[in-house]
């Protein structure tokens, strides 16, 4: 009686059976495949697809910073621009022997001034001897940055390229999990790369911002007197005592040797006479807290890999100075893209912490070391 | 009625996966839309003797300290660039530059096709 009344609804049932059969025959074949290793043999195609396009976007990153590096110092006027970036780009350091402790940090601080001083004389080699010391820091941190990205892509396709030889859907399926951190990374760079070539300064110049921000705060006894190589100090007075501010020379793009700037100094000094080391870096923040906030602490706030930061300790160390550290909190891609109006705020509050730890904790007729810690880029002295 | 348990459950099956696709199509649409605020770098000057502030788009070759040819319109010495940081762009701005940008675009496109 249905089917004469509805030719849509009325054929249902028999419709219905017929699908319901073919459904249960597709999952049956689907569980016999996934016990063969077919299923997986899929989805890591999928994931072979999705990281290579991942891939794709890396390789633009590395190339655009490339070109954008190679059309700056082409407009300079450099020669051999080709050789410089190929020799830059696959710059390599071979960390020192770790099981034979003796000495590491100053083979591993001769390892790192070597690249730097190899990478710099690369870029002014290239541009001749006339160019502005500021360009070349620029241009080697650029070519810094375009070494990470590439050494990033060829790692990353290094991992795709051996599980899949090897047929280790693991390997890919771990590589696919960790890409989005991997590409946080690559994205950081790459708007890094934005920023230093225009001269910007970035989240992690905190540092020498607030130790700017004290020159220019108090009045001035001394300097600014570069101590070291790309390092500056000056000398103030506040509450009846001597302040010597610390920072890498400005407005170039670089974090100058603050570990050696203060041991020359504490040396040169009448050493009993300095009351306390601060040392204000931008820091990592735990993902929650607000940008700008600052915190105090005891130690050397610096993230360099240590030569730098062992040497202030050891100092202290030896002469019994009290070490005290502000950081100025900021998430990663913070710390390396154009400084946020939060990060500045927070440098003025810095400022006026280290001011107040000052007359705190030390006396009248004392000397204090401030050491505005980071890279130096866009902020002078 | 017509309709028995069967073409019922044949029914619900076929809403409910178009239900599904047109989900995950608008939620593919609706992120695809969604775009990072846009950004600008902000120079800020500063008379040192007087503390007059002023606050300028950020020129290349700019920097923190540096002593730039703008004077103070009270004291009449030069003005120090005394901060710079980045501000993104936000709410009625915002707004008003996509819209002026896309109106930029669709112009270009008419004139290119105009002229092809
Ligand atoms: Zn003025």
């Amino acid at each position: 009686m249905a089917n004469a009344t509805s030719p849509w609804f009325g054929g249902g049932s028999d419709l219905a059976t017929w699908i319901i059969a073919i459904s249960i025959l597709i999952s049956t074949i689907l569980s016999i495949f996934a016990f063969l290793g077919v299923a997986q043999g899929f989805q890591l195609r999928i994931w072979k697809a999705q990281i290579e396009s991942k891939l794709r976007i890396l390789e633009n990153y590395r190339d655009e910073v490339r070109d954008e590096v190679r059309k700056r110092l082409e407009k300079l006027g450099a020669r051999n621009v080709e050789e410089v970036l190929n020799t830059a780009l696959d710059y390599f350091v071979i960390s020192p022997v770790s099981i034979e402790p003796t000495d590491i940090i100053k083979r591993l601080e001769r390892v790192l001034r070597t690249e730097e001083e190899r990478l710099e004389a690369l870029v002014t080699r290239s541009l001749g001897s006339k160019v502005d010391d500021v360009v070349v820091k620029n241009s080697v941190t650029l070519l810094a940055i375009a070494n990470a990205l590439n050494i990033l892509y060829k790692y990353i396709r290094h991992i795709l390229l051996t599980g899949i030889k090897t047929r280790n859907a693991l390997l890919v399926a771990q590589l696919w999990m960790l890409l989005p951190f991997y590409m946080r990374i690559a994205k950081a760079y790459y708007d890094a790369s934005k920023v230093i070539a225009r001269g910007v300064p970035i989240g992690d110049a905190a540092g020498p911002l607030a130790a700017y921000k004290l020159m220019k705060m108090l009045p001035r006894i001394e300097g600014p007197v570069e101590i070291t190589k790309d390092t500056i100090y000056s000398v103030h007075e506040y509450e009846n005592r001597r302040v010597i501010v610390v920072k890498a020379k400005g407005p170039g793009s670089t974090v100058g040797r603050p570990g050696e700037a203060v041991e020359k100094i504490v040396e040169t000094l009448s050493p009993s006479s300095i009351a306390s080391i601060i040392t204000i870096d931008a820091a990592l923040k735990m993902e929650g807290e607000p940008t700008g906030s600052i915190a105090e602490g005891t130690g050397v706030a610096m993230g360099d890999p240590g030569p730098e930061k062992i040497r202030i300790e050891r100092i202290a160390v030896r002469h019994k100075i009290p070490l005290y550290a502000i950081a100025i909190k900021m998430g990663l891609e913070e710390a390396i893209t154009a400084i946020k109006k939060e990060i500045v705020v927070g440098v003025e509050k810095a400022v006026e912490h280290a001011k107040r730890l000052i007359v705190e904790e030390t006396r009248p007729g004392d000397t204090i070391i401030v050491v505005g810690v980071g890279n130096t880029l866009g902020v002078a002295q | 009625m017509n309709l028995d348990l069967y073409t019922l459950y044949m029914l619900s099956m076929v809403i409910l996966s178009i239900a599904m696709v047109a989900y995950m199509i608008l939620a593919t649409l609706g992120s695809r839309g969604k775009r990072e605020p846009e950004k600008k770098v902000i120079t800020v000057l500063r008379c040192s003797k007087c503390g007059y502030t002023r606050t300028r788009d950020f020129k290349e070759g700019d920097y923190v300290g540096k002593v730039v040819d703008e004077v103070c319109p009270k004291c009449g010495i030069n003005l120090v660039i005394d901060a710079i940081y980045e501000e993104s762009i936000t709410g009625l701005n915002q707004v008003l530059r996509n819209k002026r940008k896309r109106e930029r675009t669709r112009k270009r496109q008419v004139a290119r096709n105009g002229s092809s």
